[in-house]
């Protein structure tokens, strides 16, 4: 056997955990090595520490109430109490901070931001797609489109209330949950409105898009991208 | 059986403490106040020494005798009630350091543990030291090892029982025991020379 070998001994030679025999060739390799004996003297230090830790016994502040505590808890068979330290606040966040719980947080967060991602993609290509085919001058091709605004697209946003008082005061036609307007209707509703947010929308037989109405649709578009527009050929 | 040593009043014998055993296990619950009271002190000691904490160690006193009330009937007379109970106790135990764990995800609760603290019995100290005072070295020396090295190191060295029934206990083997506890002792020896710069006796 090495000195690690009798080292690791030294470790393990509290009362019965070496055998008598391997407790002996311990005790003779001891006496012959300088080593082993300086490791010894360190242990035991460390021991005599260790032994006043053990002898020093924690005791419950309050035994009786301990005891009555326990008890209460018994006879009345509901769960344990908890000391004061756990407020019902820190025992939430607890139960929130529990793994699954916490795996819930992440999937959450990456769905809502793979939703809002994928959902201003579209409507970013919706404006591209809109912008170059208002660019095209589409001529005839596009002489009897109409934009159609669908109100469930719009249904969260606060100025849904606004769209549907457009839609009554200006005399915007609504069709199966749809808002279509048209150069009356947008005519109407600018000259109610202090805020400028308004829909705007191509006249339905205009054959191209001059100007002023491209400049207020895009600005419109900047404005608000979260509203979505339809475009459909040969009419309503 | 040292688990029972030290859980016992020393007045009640074995044929009596069987006798409560067996009147609790009826649903007598003055009999189970009896072993609560002889028990009690004993099961805090571990559960302090093991959370470092007075309030935690309290609870988790509290929800071991309620699962030992709960499984009473279960409970083979004949085997140590000591024993059993410090099972049920580390247990708890080991739950309330996973609980602990988890909420230092949001809180850190655990202290730092001091640079210094004189240990109890040395030379500079002079009297009993306070529960805070022990937790403090207990959590110092305790702090770099592994959840099972903690159990093995708080029940054979600071609980002082035998490595069997540490086996008992922790359903672990002897060689896995010794094993767990060589490793642990030899962190614990580097906190004491790190932090109390332990000398040899001999020096």
């Amino acid at each position: 056997m090495t000195c690690d070998d009798f080292q690791r001994q030294l470790h393990l030679s509290r009362d019965g955990e070496l055998t008598p025999d391997e407790l002996e060739g311990l005790r003779r390799h001891i006496a012959s090595c300088e080593r082993c004996t300086a490791e010894q003297a360190t242990i035991e230090g460390a021991e005599r520490l260790l032994n006043g830790v053990r002898l020093t016994y924690p005791s419950p502040r309050d035994p009786e109430a301990l005891t009555a505590r326990i008890m209460l808890g018994i006879r009345s068979g509901t769960k344990p109490f908890r000391s004061a330290q756990f407020s019902l606040l820190e025992q939430a966040l607890q139960f929130m901070a529990q793994p699954v719980i916490r795996y819930g947080y992440a999937t959450v967060v990456v769905l809502a931001v793979g939703l809002f991602l994928f959902q201003s993609y579209s409507l970013f290509t919706n404006v591209d797609s809109l912008q170059e085919r208002l660019a095209s001058g589409d001529g005839a091709g596009i002489a009897r489109m109409a934009y159609v605004i669908e109100e469930d697209d719009v249904r969260t946003f606060p100025w849904t209330h606004r769209l549907r008082e457009y839609a009554s005061v200006a005399g915007i036609r609504m069709d199966q949950g749809k808002v279509i307007v048209d150069r009356q209707s947008v005519a109407s509703a600018l000259a109610r409105t202090s805020q400028g947010r308004l829909l705007i929308a191509r006249p339905e037989n205009a054959p191209v898009m001059n100007d002023e109405y491209q400049d207020q649709l895009r600005r419109f578009l900047r404005k608000d991208i979260s509203t979505r527009l339809l475009f459909k050929r040969g009419g309503l | 059986m040292e688990a029972d040593k030290g859980g016992s009043t020393g007045t009640v014998t074995d044929s009596e403490q069987q006798e409560i055993i067996r009147r609790a296990q009826q649903g007598d619950t003055r009999s189970f106040e009896s072993l609560v009271r002889s028990h009690q002190e004993y099961a805090y000691a571990l559960a302090f020494r093991l959370l470092t904490d007075e309030d935690e160690a309290e609870d988790a006193v509290q929800e071991a005798f309620i699962k030992i009330w709960k499984t009473l009937g279960q409970f083979d007379i004949a085997q140590k009630f000591g024993t059993w109970l410090y099972t049920i106790v580390t247990n708890v135990c080991l739950d309330h350091l996973r609980a602990r764990k988890r909420r230092r995800w949001i809180f850190v609760r655990e202290e730092a543990a001091p640079d210094k603290t004189a240990f109890p019995g040395s030379p500079d100290i002079e009297g009993m030291i306070s529960n805070k005072e022990l937790s403090d070295i207990v959590r110092s020396l305790t702090s770099t090892l592994s959840e099972t090295q903690r159990v093995i190191f708080t029940l054979r060295d600071l609980q002082d029982l035998s490595v069997s029934e540490v086996c008992d206990i922790t359903g672990m083997s002897p060689e896995s025991v010794k094993s767990n506890l060589y490793h642990a002792r030899i962190r614990v020896r580097t906190v004491l020379n790190k932090r109390y710069a332990v000398r040899g006796v001999h020096q």
